[in-house]
């Protein structure tokens, strides 16, 4: 499909609007919006600066640590690394073997219960106030504290599926943070009766209450039509893991890859061979790099990842009211793929609905509280893992040497997958949205609301980031500032005396 | 008993360490806390009992429920700048008056040189020697240097997964509709926060003067330490 991004055919020649840092993201992030001379926007920059030296963090350690090791690239889903690492290096200790049925359902049960917290967190946490209270609402009320005066019980409800996820992961990995549990070659620790009986418990209400947000979401989606569904839509393929008979699967299958008319242009793709699918493009003014598919190219070949993704591309889900929602939001589009950034809300929820239906489901299975939980098999100095993270597709990629210390790793994490497309959301946005004239806050606000929607995942830096404001630029095509615009952490905006705030040491 | 059940007993006095042990500086709180937890090891049961310490990799929404019905908590975290290398702080735990009294208005963290109750590091004679170091503070704090400085912690607005002391402790009250326990805030400002780093010098010697004032809260509270 034809991109507008990166096709300025003079871009020294166009204006620079830049953004940054991006607040209710995690981590740092900056926006430059490039117009032309008539002061529509033609390209859109994301900068994320926090993706670098995740390879060589790992690079000499010994493989069995990595998987632990991992867990501290991100605060939000630790889980998720663990998992892809650990199916990476199970190479290293099982070789093509499949891992104990045990074993493969205590990591699906940890997995789901990952996801199931991640996708509460952000809904409630990060988009709800948007969604709730409409994006020009007053920074100031549209808040988490906003929804939790407005709407309390909601807000409850979101804490304690989120706590009940992190207490799941905590029986299974034996630690609220940083624990094991997942290893390569299985799992190092069985699933007692007595644990098992505590996560039933409570399952059956937070399956309630998932499927009540869920229809929240959905429901929020739905009334702000038409507004909603234009907002920051555009084609775009879609990937995600399935399994052969194309259901949708969080821990394991191979890729499928749908345009935006829901044609799959690739299927049940092995996750091994990654490299020969995907090339990850280098550019120069981010740290990010852009995956696109190998075929189609820079231009063609960029996807999205992700609870839309997933949602888009599975043929169904296998618990019943995460696939009645899936039917309910397909026939929302006639059958074809939903393409709304927007939309990623609902779709995220059904997500959180299928983990809580999955997490009963398993716990009800006798495997679960099995105790084979180490395979054996012929070791491999090479290994791949993939697996859906809450963000999307997320991927390990590993050797080692003789000495069973990590030589070569490569990740490709989830906003990485998105990073062409949430530059589309972007420039889409601020193309709907800039005068042409000067900032403003809705601008701003607007241009917020497109990135949340993606939860790009800078949460890889320290939680200790400090302020988040907004510092906005208007540059000419000379790259003179003629505008400055300042969103303080409290909401508040300032536009201050050009001279003086340039001057770094002003910066908020 | 369920997931979502709160223990029937909890110990009164929570110390709450967040902070990546990958991340340079950032690892001081989960370090102080190890040292405490190895602290305990040598104390009484009694004591024991009455002291919960909890590590997390950043204060979360849910760390409510961990904060609810304590009788005082204790927060350890790196600061990203800050004045003094280490700050001991009271949190506010009741709403502010006036224009900021809105549910909106998360409580206020007080400066470091107007909160009576602030102890900072030269407040404290002088650190202690490694020799009066459990043994994995006093191993920590001969590691290796790190990298360049970060930001502050402490202002970030209610546009993050990850939750301020403040925030927290206003969530505390929105959610829950109580008053949460009183709460402190122990920093050490680092320097450096790269992925991979080790602690800085700075940090170290943060570690070292940090540990009496973590002691001198314990033993504060009568009920903390004494059986």
């Amino acid at each position: 499909m034809p991109s507008p991004l990166e096709t300025a055919p003079d871009p020294q020649g166009l204006r620079r609007v830049v953004i940054e840092p991006v607040s209710r993201v995690e981590g740092h992030g900056k926006v430059t919006l490039l117009l032309d001379e008539h002061n529509r926007v033609q390209q859109a920059r994301l900068h994320i600066v926090e993706f670098r030296g995740f390879e060589r963090f790992i690079q000499g350690r010994p493989y069995w640590e990595v998987p632990t090791l991992v867990q501290r690239l991100c605060g939000i889903c630790p889980v998720s690394h663990l998992l892809a690492a650990s199916k990476a290096c199970d190479a290293f200790v099982i070789g093509h073997a499949r891992i104990t049925p045990t074993a493969e359902k205590l990591r699906r049960l940890l997995h789901f219960a990952q996801v199931l917290q991640s996708n509460a967190l952000h809904f409630f946490y990060l988009a709800a106030p948007d969604l709730l209270f409409g994006f020009d609402d007053a920074v100031a009320h549209r808040n988490v504290i906003g929804v939790l005066q407005d709407q309390r019980e909601l807000g409850l409800q979101g804490v304690r599926i989120r706590k009940y996820g992190q207490e799941v992961i905590r029986l299974l990995t034996g630690k609220r943070v940083h624990g094991t549990g997942s290893v390569p070659g299985g799992f190092n620790k069985p699933l007692s009766t007595q644990d098992r009986a505590l996560m039933l418990a409570d399952i059956g209400p937070i399956t309630d209450w998932c499927a009540s947000a869920m229809a929240l979401a959905r429901d929020l989606f739905l009334k702000g039509q038409p507004e909603q569904g234009a907002f920051a839509n555009f084609p775009s393929m879609f990937m995600s893991l399935v399994r052969p008979d194309g259901a949708g699967d969080l821990y394991d299958g191979a890729l499928r890859v749908s345009d935006a008319q829901g044609v799959h242009v690739v299927d049940q793709f092995n996750v091994q061979g990654y490299q020969q699918l995907l090339v990850e493009e280098v550019k120069p003014w981010t740290y990010m790099k852009f995956p696109h598919l190998r075929a189609l190219g820079p231009e063609h070949g960029w996807y999205r990842v992700g609870p839309l993704a997933r949602v888009n591309n599975a043929s169904y889900f296998d618990t019943p009211r995460a696939e009645a929602a899936r039917e309910e939001f397909k026939a929302w589009n006639h059958g074809r793929p939903v393409t709304a950034s927007l939309a990623q809300h609902w779709a995220r929820l059904i997500d959180m609905l299928h983990c809580a239906e999955s997490i009963a489901h398993l716990l009800q299975d006798p495997d679960i509280i099995g105790t084979d939980l180490m395979a054996k098999g012929t070791p491999l100095r090479e290994g791949i893992g993939v697996i859906e993270a809450p963000r999307g597709t997320l991927m390990h990629h590993y050797r080692i040497g003789d000495d069973d210390l990590i030589s070569y790793a490569n990740l490709i994490v989830s906003t990485t997958h998105n990073n062409t497309a949430m530059n589309e959301a972007v420039r889409s946005v601020a193309a709907q949205y800039f005068d042409g004239r000067a900032l403003s806050e809705g601008l701003l606000n607007h241009i917020e609301v497109a990135i949340r929607a993606y939860d790009p995942c800078l949460s890889c830096a320290t939680h200790a980031v400090g302020k988040m404001p907004l510092r906005v630029e208007l540059l000419d095509a000379q790259g003179q500032a003629v505008d400055l615009l300042l969103k303080h952490d409290d909401g508040r905006l300032e536009r201050p005396a050009l001279d003086a705030a340039l001057s770094p040491s002003n910066w908020p | 008993m369920s997931l979502l059940t709160p223990p029937l007993v909890k110990a009164p006095v929570l110390v709450l360490a967040v902070g990546n042990p990958s991340r340079g500086d950032d690892a001081v709180g989960p370090l102080l806390a190890e040292c405490l937890q190895a602290w305990l090891r040598q104390q009484p049961a009694e004591v024991q009992a009455r002291i919960e310490v909890i590590t997390d990799q950043q204060l979360v929404v849910e760390h409510v429920l961990d904060i609810q019905g304590r009788e005082r908590v204790l927060l350890m975290d790196a600061a990203a700048q800050g004045e003094q290398l280490v700050l001991m702080r009271e949190l506010q735990t009741t709403r502010p008056q006036g224009a900021g009294s809105s549910l909106n208005a998360p409580y206020p963290l007080p400066s470091p040189d107007e909160h009576t109750a602030a102890a900072t590091s030269s407040d404290t004679g002088p650190a202690p020697t490694s020799a009066q170091l459990p043994a994995v503070l006093a191993e920590a704090a001969s590691g290796p240097a790190s990298g360049p400085a970060s930001e502050s912690a402490y202002a970030a607005p209610i546009s993050s997964h990850a939750a301020t002391p403040s925030q927290l402790l206003s969530w505390h009250g929105s959610l829950l509709g109580q008053t949460p326990p009183p709460t402190s805030l122990l920093t050490i400002t680092g320097r450096g926060f790269e992925l991979g780093a080790g602690l800085s010098d700075q940090a170290r010697r943060g570690l070292r003067e940090a540990w009496p004032h973590l002691l001198a809260w314990l033993q504060a509270q009568p009920s903390a330490c004494q059986a």
